[in-house]
């Protein structure tokens, strides 16, 4: 009774009402310390097992995270396009041959409006002189598998999303934009190469984009490749070509599209059209199995299936691959870590000897 | 709309967002308009079906409890004969209609059985029986009729617990809808963690052990004992975390918009008897049957005999509530006859105690019913899971046979890795663990109470969604098990 009737009371009284909004204030700002710690905490967990999660990509093309290891402006040519590309051309021939410094930024069955997109982002650290453009690319429509290999490992940015939302379907976008998404069910699968790789990232690619295939394929006779509903996608692919020579053109870049030397051959009428669609923008159009002889294939030897060249394939087009270069007149830019490239050229050389010892050893699809 | 989508998290938000900037005598139409809407998502046409069977006992309601037209018995009886009809031509007429047949060629009569094409409207048994109970609420006075329609059809749909319940009492709930919620930080709280934890439940187990348990249990011709031991295992924490889940989300809803809904489950693996499982497993539905069925039939007042006649009824019946078929009626039964074994057993077994010295508070002895008790009830789950008797019956032996042959297992035929089975067993454990504190130790409350412990664990759950779940590309979002009752 005594406490209650004390001027202390009273005071209490009063001062309460103060002391429970004061109250109020401090944990609705411990709710909002807690609330952003946990958008902190998920956004470092999410970014860091996203790293871990995606399947690390050494080879088979969209190999960017090599690709951005190297050094700023001291790649001279670029090879983009399809699979044909990083499996029938070997960067470090085409060094040890013409000393040009080269490297493949292509993709599994990419389209060209990817390829557009690979164009800007791979010259964001690197200025060529030349870029080659594998033109089958050009007949191709848009594969959901190959198209989320194309994009995933694209570096973030406005060349990704662009790509993201004008090629992908609206059902792979969660995919694409939130790879979580898409491989979070990897996690019973990862292996310390994934962690290894997440926490340190990846080394300079030995190969320079090229992917090493040693299994052998005998072919024979020469066929000519249906490709399926050509009339919608050419159109399509032909702008986007546009855009690349527009872009070229506008930099300084010399566009070159064209096609390997295969034993599955894209039909004569197609590669005329190609032709005259690809010159008359003004870029640069070689049919390399024109002089399909000239190579020196041994077919029994030197195909890893009809489409593509094995490793002993691939060392005979890089080395005339790099005469081309000489012929276009191309000088290479000094100042390139010679020892790397030279590098690179005797890892090829020596895998390639290796190979030798024990063909077939290599197999799996340039998917 | 799954409770585990990204569409019921952004309803919600939505809904708890309105209910609280409207003022009050706007928001009962607001949940009822949400309500309806969370319902039309699976099948617009249905939710005229509610509004009949809510229009009905509505009126039911009033004439049961009005004294003008006199006969409440008739009106009470009309309530359930309109809403069991209901319930019998979605549900039961194709089951019944087959039975009949079968039953026919087995006397050597040739009959096609007529086959309803309709679908079993999502989450019927729940309203109606919710329903249902409101008309003998009044009949027996404990609850006024209630005259306001719009606070009634919200009471038989309000979404968090309209399609698996809890099935709620009218004397618990039509307070509630009629009282006034003020906004209170500590409900948003409360409600966040259940929510989270009942998609943890959903989402990394029970929709990771599905998978296992599909497998073996559509295929029962393949596999080996070892394999059903396995899955039957799997299908126990299943059948737990998937429709603790739907509770716990449930009641996680309602408690952030300022309504409590009853508990439905209280930690059914550690119960020590059949008899103590159902007093822990789907209370509000064996609550539901108890008052409504049990009580009525005179429950254990009529002697031993009389007592299990009882409850082999209510479990026959019980189990037919959950499904038509034959494989839920004898998973019923069998619970049934279990309660009856223990009920025939009870003085012998006192005796044997007796002479062993025995205490009930032993807890060796603890432990060992909680064992024999678990066993028991995976036996039941077998008839609850398996697609048919014989399969069921192929299933049992199987089982059986790990007597003989031993525990082999092939993980890979089963749709299972090591790493996921691991994964799957640390956080079975886990949740049994996390649910006896939850349960005995009030651990949700306790957790809520700091903020840093809180987001820590809101951080830990929503990591092991993301990275075990059963979500993303290539899962579709799985139905909770109970909608399909």
């Amino acid at each position: 009774m005594e406490k209650n009737l004390s001027p202390a009371a009273g005071q209490e009284q009063k001062i309460d009402p103060t002391g429970a909004k004061a109250g109020k204030h401090t944990a609705l700002k411990k709710e909002l310390v807690g609330l952003v710690c946990l958008l902190l905490a998920l956004l470092v967990f999410i970014w860091f097992f996203q790293r871990v999660l995606i399947p690390k990509r050494l080879d088979y093309g969209a190999t960017w995270d090599m690709y951005l290891k190297e050094p700023e402006n001291t790649v001279d040519v670029l090879f983009f396009g399809t699979s044909i590309a990083y499996c029938d051309i070997a960067p470090g021939v085409i060094y040890d041959e013409a000393g040009v410094t080269s490297y493949v930024m292509a993709g599994p069955e990419q389209t060209i409006p990817v390829t557009y997109r690979y164009l800007l982002e791979s010259c964001r650290t690197q200025s060529p002189k030349v870029i080659f453009v594998e033109a089958t690319g050009l007949l191709y429509g848009q594969n959901n598998r190959s198209l989320k290999v194309n994009l995933t490992y694209m570096p973030w940015g406005k060349n990704r999303l662009a790509a993201t939302f004008a090629e992908a379907e609206k059902s792979e976008w969660p995919g694409l934009l939130f790879p979580m998404y898409a491989y979070h069910d990897r996690w019973d699968d990862l292996t310390a190469q994934d962690f290894q790789i997440a926490l340190s990232g990846y080394d300079r690619d030995p190969l320079a984009g090229y992917t090493f295939l040693s299994r052998i394929q005998p072919v024979e006779e020469i066929q000519v490749r249906d490709y399926a509903d050509v009339e919608e996608n050419y159109p399509r692919n032909l702008e986007a070509a546009g855009e690349i020579v527009a872009y070229c053109q506008a930099k300084g870049i010399r566009p070159v599209f064209f096609l390997a030397p295969s034993v599955n051959r894209v039909s004569d009428e197609l590669t005329a059209r190609m032709d005259a669609d690809l010159t008359g923008m003004g870029a640069d159009f070689i049919n390399y199995n024109e002089v399909f002889d000239r190579f020196g294939f041994d077919l029994s030897r030197d195909f890893y299936d009809t489409l593509h060249t094995n490793c002993w394939g691939a060392e005979k087009l890089s080395r005339y691959l790099a005469g081309t270069l000489t012929d276009l007149g191309l000088v290479p830019t000094e100042g390139e870590d010679a020892a790397l490239w030279q590098g690179r050229a005797e890892h090829f050389y020596t895998r390639t000897a290796e190979a030798a010892q024990s063909p077939d050893g290599e197999g799996g699809a340039a998917a | 709309m799954n409770f585990n989508s990204i569409g019921y998290l952004l309803f919600l938000f939505v809904n708890v967002l309105v209910y609280y900037l409207l003022p009050q005598r706007a928001r009962n139409y607001q949940l009822l308009l949400a309500s309806y809407f969370f319902y039309m998502c699976w099948n617009p046409t249905y939710a005229l079906l509610m509004l009949f069977s809510t229009a009905v006992t509505f009126g039911c309601g009033l004439l049961v409890g009005g004294k003008a037209l006199g006969r409440r018995k008739l009106w009470l009886a009309l309530s359930f004969l309109i809403n069991l009809l209901i319930l019998f031509f979605f549900k039961y007429f194709n089951f019944l209609s087959t039975l009949i047949g079968q039953g026919l060629a087995l006397l050597g009569v040739s009959w096609q059985s007529p086959l309803l094409d309709v679908l079993l409207p999502v989450g019927i048994s729940f309203y109606t029986f919710q329903a249902l109970g409101y008309t003998v609420d009044v009949y027996r006075g404990t609850v006024a009729p209630e005259r306001n329609f719009v606070d009634y059809a919200l009471f038989v749909s309000f979404f968090p617990q309209l399609v698996a319940g809890p099935i709620e009492r009218s004397g618990n709930m039509l307070g509630q809808i009629k009282a006034y919620h003020p906004f209170r930080g500590e409900d948003l709280i409360d409600g966040a963690l259940p929510v989270l934890w009942g998609l943890f439940k959903k989402i990394v187990l029970a929709d990771n052990l599905a998978v296992i348990v599909n497998t073996v249990y559509n295929a029962p011709g393949a596999y080996a004992g070892g394999d059903f031991l396995l899955a039957t295992l799997a299908f126990a924490i299943q059948i737990y975390c998937d429709f603790s889940a739907y509770t716990d989300i449930a009641r996680g809803s309602a408690k952030m918009l300022g309504f409590h809904l009853m508990e439905n489950f209280r930690c059914p693996y550690f119960a020590t008897s059949i008899q103590d499982f159902w007093r822990r497993w789907h209370i509000s539905l064996s609550t539901w049957f108890r008052d409504y069925l049990y009580f009525p039939l005179g429950g254990s007042r009529k002697g031993k005999a009389r007592t299990i006649l009882n409850l082999l009824i209510v479990f026959a019946v019980s189990g037919l509530w959950h499904g038509a078929a034959l494989t839920f009626v004898v998973w019923g039964l069998l619970n049934g006859l279990y309660q009856a074994v223990s009920i025939l057993l009870r003085p012998a077994k006192q005796k044997l105690f007796a002479l062993l010295h025995l205490r009930d508070s032993n807890p060796i002895l603890h432990g060992c019913r909680i064992l024999v008790t678990f066993c028991l009830t995976c036996l039941a789950w077998v008839l609850f899971r398996a697609n048919s008797l014989a399969d069921a019956g192929l299933i049992f032996s199987a089982l059986l046979s790990v007597f003989r042959d031993g525990i082999t297992l092939n993980l890979p035929a089963i749709n299972a890795t090591l790493p996921t089975l691991l994964m799957l067993g640390v956080f079975s454990v886990g949740l049994l663990v996390a649910d006896w504190f939850i349960c005995e130790r009030d651990l949700m409350a306790k957790l809520n109470r700091r903020v840093a412990v809180r987001y820590a664990v809101y951080f830990v759950l929503i990591a092991a969604i993301l990275l075990f779940g059963s979500w993303g590309e290539g899962f579709a979002p799985q139905d909770f098990v109970y909608f399909q009752f």
